[in-house]
């Protein structure tokens, strides 16, 4: 594998890379051994990098040995980190029997606890930081209802009636107990979020075991595919442990190229897959080489390029990426969504203390400025 | 007769021999030296022998040398915390 030199203070560090891709199939070995400034500066930075777990591990393998004072710093972070993610877990099982309760809500439990049990060597190498479940668009509004009666709140109102369970990616509810549950009508936002076929995740559902129940998740192709929506489409800079997380997919031998690419043709998400891979490989340099053969030979039209830009360049932020995926809706819902990001309701404005005019002002809809 | 653990604990390895558990009452609790082994042992139902095997291959060479009689102490432990339930069959 070829040295790498980081230069660009933006970039990551060295060391940091080397922990993102820490224990993931065909990496190498790392030997440091740290005095206390530079292993403060490690555990400081692996935790804002969510990189704790494989960070401990390296530890305990005796391949990182950092002085004492240091490392129970290490050891105390990291199980406070893991605590939040158990609270994580004990809510979604309160989740679960609230939703029971409410005549049954299905729903797939999505990235950081199906990710940590399934796709980890041990849960503990991966931190998450709130709870999201994917919910048919039919039972939104109703698994959000059940949500509100136990106290959650969302931080602001519906954008207009019936937006929600149409267009939204998601909505998002805090608990009384601090811990933030993203309710998911889709994977991502704009023109990529109305194209994946939402029925055929439930279809090909699979579980993993929480607490002594089965609890329902993606698929491991599903997995890999939402992992390059969420690292490309989520934001511009896509975060180091959800790089691992990919990186860990394009590394297994049960994941076939062909079939990954083919189920993300049939979402017409190539252009995010290869974005997800290319972005992937450029910064952590896994090996893995049948993605990276078919990287080289992918071409991506140049409309498509253009709508995974502008999804990245905004994030959640409503822009001119939100305004793509007009070409995927029915005529009816075209004029429904386009009201809906152009003229949110007075309730909605008020409750994000906006108004009309300094939307306008920010000027979103040109690109010019994401606000 | 085999093991199990008891439903409703979430948990997750700390490092070492340290297990940090939060059960259906919401509080957390740590478990340390053989009896957070023995409880990251119950992945599945285990006989006596089938655990005190695994924990004899437990890599730490103290607690190898002493699996039987730790294994028993951690799981008296265990299950006088009603941690691990038996399911009495044999």
């Amino acid at each position: 594998m070829a040295a790498r030199v980081v230069t660009d203070p933006r970039l990551p560090s060295l060391r940091m890379v080397e922990l993102a891709r820490y224990g993931l199939p065909r990496t190498e070995a790392i030997a440091w051994s740290l005095d206390a400034p530079e292993a403060t500066d490690l555990v400081t930075d692996a935790e804002v990098n969510h990189l704790l777990g494989p960070l401990l591990l390296a530890v305990e393998r005796e391949q990182v040995v950092m002085p004492d004072g240091v490392e129970r710093v290490l050891r105390d972070r990291h199980e406070a980190a893991m605590g939040w993610c158990l609270r994580i877990e004990r809510r979604l099982l309160e989740v679960r029997d609230l939703f029971e309760r409410a005549g049954g809500v299905e729903h797939l439990v999505v990235k950081g606890p199906a990710i940590a049990h399934l796709d980890e060597g041990d849960p503990s190498l991966r931190s998450f930081a709130d709870l999201d479940l994917l919910v048919r668009a039919t039972d939104l509004d109703r698994a959000v209802a059940a949500l509100e009666a136990d106290g959650a709140t969302r931080p602001w109102e519906e954008r207009r009636p019936g937006f929600d369970h149409r267009f939204a990616k998601s909505v998002t509810l805090a608990g009384t107990d601090g811990i933030e549950i993203d309710l998911h009508r889709s994977l991502c936002d704009g023109a990529h979020g109305f194209r994946i076929p939402i029925d055929e995740l439930f279809d090909r559902r699979v579980s993993f075991s929480l607490a002594g129940e089965e609890v329902a998740t993606l698929a491991p192709i599903h997995r890999c595919l939402h992992g390059a929506y969420h690292a490309v489409l989520g934001s511009p800079t896509p975060k180091l442990m959800s790089l691992r997380d990919l990186a860990g997919y394009f590394t297994r031998d049960d994941l076939p190229v062909e079939e990954v690419t083919a189920e993300a043709q049939r979402w017409r998400g190539d252009a995010v897959l290869a974005a997800a891979v290319r972005v992937t490989l450029e910064t952590l340099d896994v090996d893995a080489p049948s993605w990276a053969r078919w990287l080289a030979q992918m071409r991506v039209a140049d409309r498509e390029q253009v709508i995974v830009e502008r999804q990245r360049a905004e994030g959640s932020t409503p822009g001119r990426g939100k305004l793509d995926g007009l070409a995927e809706l029915s005529f009816r819902d075209k004029a429904a969504y386009l009201l809906a990001l152009t003229v949110p309701s007075r309730q909605h404005l008020r409750s994000r203390a906006l108004t009309l005019g300094a939307i306008y002002r920010r000027r979103y809809w040109t690109g010019r400025d994401s606000g | 007769m085999t093991f199990r653990r008891a439903p409703g604990y979430v948990w997750r390895w700390c490092g070492g021999t340290h297990v940090l558990l939060i059960g259906p009452d919401g509080s957390p609790r740590r478990l340390l030296g053989a009896a957070a082994v023995v409880w990251s042992l119950l992945d599945q139902d285990r006989t006596w022998d089938s655990m005190v095997e695994a924990l004899g291959a437990w890599t730490e060479p103290d607690l190898a040398r002493r699996a039987d009689p730790v294994a028993r102490a951690a799981l008296a432990l265990l299950v006088t915390d009603e941690l691990v339930l038996a399911d009495g069959t044999s």
